[in-house]
């Protein structure tokens, strides 16, 4: 695939990005009491539910693509690096796509002790 | 007599630095940075919030390693960087994606008027909504 | 009021000295010992601009000072060099403008040092010369080398590259631009710029060629809008700004598969005729081979 694709994809990333980030900072860390937001029967409420299953899926999925393409730009105008970009390109989708199994892991192991909170 | 060298009079990581030029560049240099700063936390924040699964004392022990007033500044810290990151990279969309703001190519003539001057507003637009946002967030933290 | 000759309300005495400039200067002897820099004082009068300082310098104080300068009016680009911690032309900067009595001079950078303020510029033009920087017509190769008429361009489809066209190839841009300061494969502001004046260009038919040959990993997308380029051109040129139009052409060509207008061949003029003190054009002095 030629770069401008990647590169494509990147924005669309980005855009999804700031509003589901915007979303996600304004009404877990904003508004309403933190503290009760954070607290583990409020997660746990969180976590089972399907819609909330679903924003954190699209997050993680937009949120990694988007930080690691980011990452192998800064990496790849390094000028020790630049020369390596398939090496580069390839450490970093093995880093992405495990933090995205690990994470997508987590996701549905919550769902499941979501009721014992 | 002696053999020709030359000297490496590149600037490397260093030429990331605003130095004495314009906004543009001190822009770019704050959204690498910030960048930089937001993809290493959403790789602890992953971590962080997988605790979760372990059950209620697995993730009150890591919520209660990670409070207090010295993370809940670095946490607006944080939301800076992410509503400056996030503004400036609406800005390079429209810019780099649409070729907005950026005016049409003219003829050179001095003084010359660039795509720089044209797209300033929004660079300064953008900056202003991230500011307000900033207020917005910090009335959120001082009121829990 | 007698006597005494009434001062002028503008001083415009050219001759007079006005300051006394010191030129810090970058010196390296060219045999891999370590730079160094040199001072000089400079008696500086109104108008005088770097280059003039540095062609004191050397008739004056030190015929050693290497720099490389033609024109002195803006025009061959041979003179650029960091003044005061910018790229520009040593020519079209006035030392009073720069309103220090100190002015830094040292050689461009981002590029390999020869000697004293003279840079290595091989990596500029190879970068130029990769984006093909003329007209190609695939196929219709004859008729760029035996042109039957002119190609059909309208002055505002003209419009759509000409500010690119101006550049000198000076390459301040290149010691300005953060991207090339650390990926030395990056192909830089000049040749982007060069890069899309081709793709925009209507007579020139390669559109797709050279929408895949910036598409790389170290290509159009290695640009991030910092507009140190823009900011220091001396000719007005906007290579900030190609790079961005170049951006949307090629995800036109890549991502939406658009068709761009091609110009053609101006047909012959019928019903006409020469008139007869028109002289015929001379035979082709060039031999195509």
């Amino acid at each position: 695939m030629k770069e401008s694709r990647f590169w494509f994809l990147f924005l669309i990333a980005g855009l999804v990005l700031f509003l589901l980030l915007g979303y996600h900072i304004v009404f877990i860390h904003l508004l309403g009491n933190y503290e009760a937001n954070i607290s583990f029967q409020s997660v746990a409420s969180r976590s089972v539910s399907p819609a909330y299953a679903v924003f954190y899926l699209l997050f993680l999925v937009f949120a990694l693509y988007h930080g690691f393409y980011g990452l192998r730009t800064i990496l790849l105008e390094i000028e020790a690096l630049a020369r390596h970009h398939r090496t580069v390109t390839a450490i970093l989708v093995v880093l992405g796509v495990g933090l995205f199994v690990y994470g997508t892991w987590a996701l549905f192991a919550a769902m499941k002790i979501g009721a014992v909170g | 007599m002696a053999k020709p060298v030359q000297y490496n009079n590149r600037l490397g990581m260093k030429g990331w630095w605003g130095g004495r030029y314009g906004l543009e560049r001190w822009a770019y240099f704050l959204h690498r940075l910030t960048g930089l700063v937001i993809v290493l936390y959403l790789i602890l924040h992953i971590f962080v919030t997988s605790a979760r699964v372990f059950g209620p004392e697995a993730w009150e022990a890591t919520m209660g390693a990670v409070g207090g007033p010295v993370f809940r500044f670095l946490e607006y810290l944080l939301i800076a960087a992410i509503t400056y990151h996030g503004f400036n990279g609406l800005r390079l969309i429209f810019i780099e994606w649409f070729g907005w703001s950026l005016g049409r190519p003219r003829r050179p003539i001095y003084p010359y008027v660039t795509s720089l001057h044209h797209q300033r507003p929004l660079l300064i637009g953008m900056m202003i909504l991230a500011f307000l946002f900033l207020v917005f967030s910090a009335w959120g933290f001082l009121t829990p | 009021m007698t006597g005494g000759t009434p001062k002028p309300l503008v001083d415009v005495d050219m001759d007079r000295v006005v300051q006394t400039t010191t030129f810090r200067v970058f010196r390296y002897n060219g045999t891999g010992d370590p730079p160094t820099y040199k001072d000089y004082e400079v008696p500086t009068k109104r108008g005088m601009t770097v280059l003039d300082g540095l062609l004191w310098i050397k008739e004056n104080l030190d015929g050693s000072l290497s720099y490389r300068a033609s024109c002195r009016m803006g025009v061959c680009g041979s003179c650029a060099m960091m003044i005061n911690g910018k790229p520009r032309l040593a020519c079209q900067t006035q030392i009073l403008d720069l309103q220090t009595s100190v002015v830094v001079v040292e050689p461009l950078k981002n590029y390999p040092v020869v000697k004293d303020l003279v840079p290595a510029l091989d990596q500029l033009f190879e970068k130029h010369e990769a984006v093909k920087p003329y007209v190609m017509r695939p196929g219709e190769e004859d008729e760029l080398e035996n042109p039957s008429g002119e190609f059909e361009q309208s002055p505002e489809e003209l419009d759509e590259f000409i500010q690119f066209t101006y550049c000198i190839k000076c390459g301040i841009c290149l010691a300005a631009c953060p991207t090339v300061a650390s990926d030395p494969l990056f192909l830089g502001p000049q040749a982007l710029a060069q890069a899309y004046r081709y793709v925009a260009d209507t007579r020139d038919t390669a559109y797709a060629e050279r929408c895949d040959l910036v598409d790389t990993a170290h290509g159009v997308w290695r640009c991030h809008y910092a507009g140190a380029c823009t900011e220091a051109c001396p000719k007005g040129v906007d290579p900030a700004f190609a790079i961005q139009l170049l951006k949307k052409k090629v995800f036109q060509h890549r991502v939406l598969g658009k068709k761009r207008k091609v110009a053609r061949v101006a047909p012959k003029p019928t019903g006409v005729s020469r008139r007869p003190n028109v002289p015929e054009p001379p035979a082709r002095t060039v031999k195509s081979d």
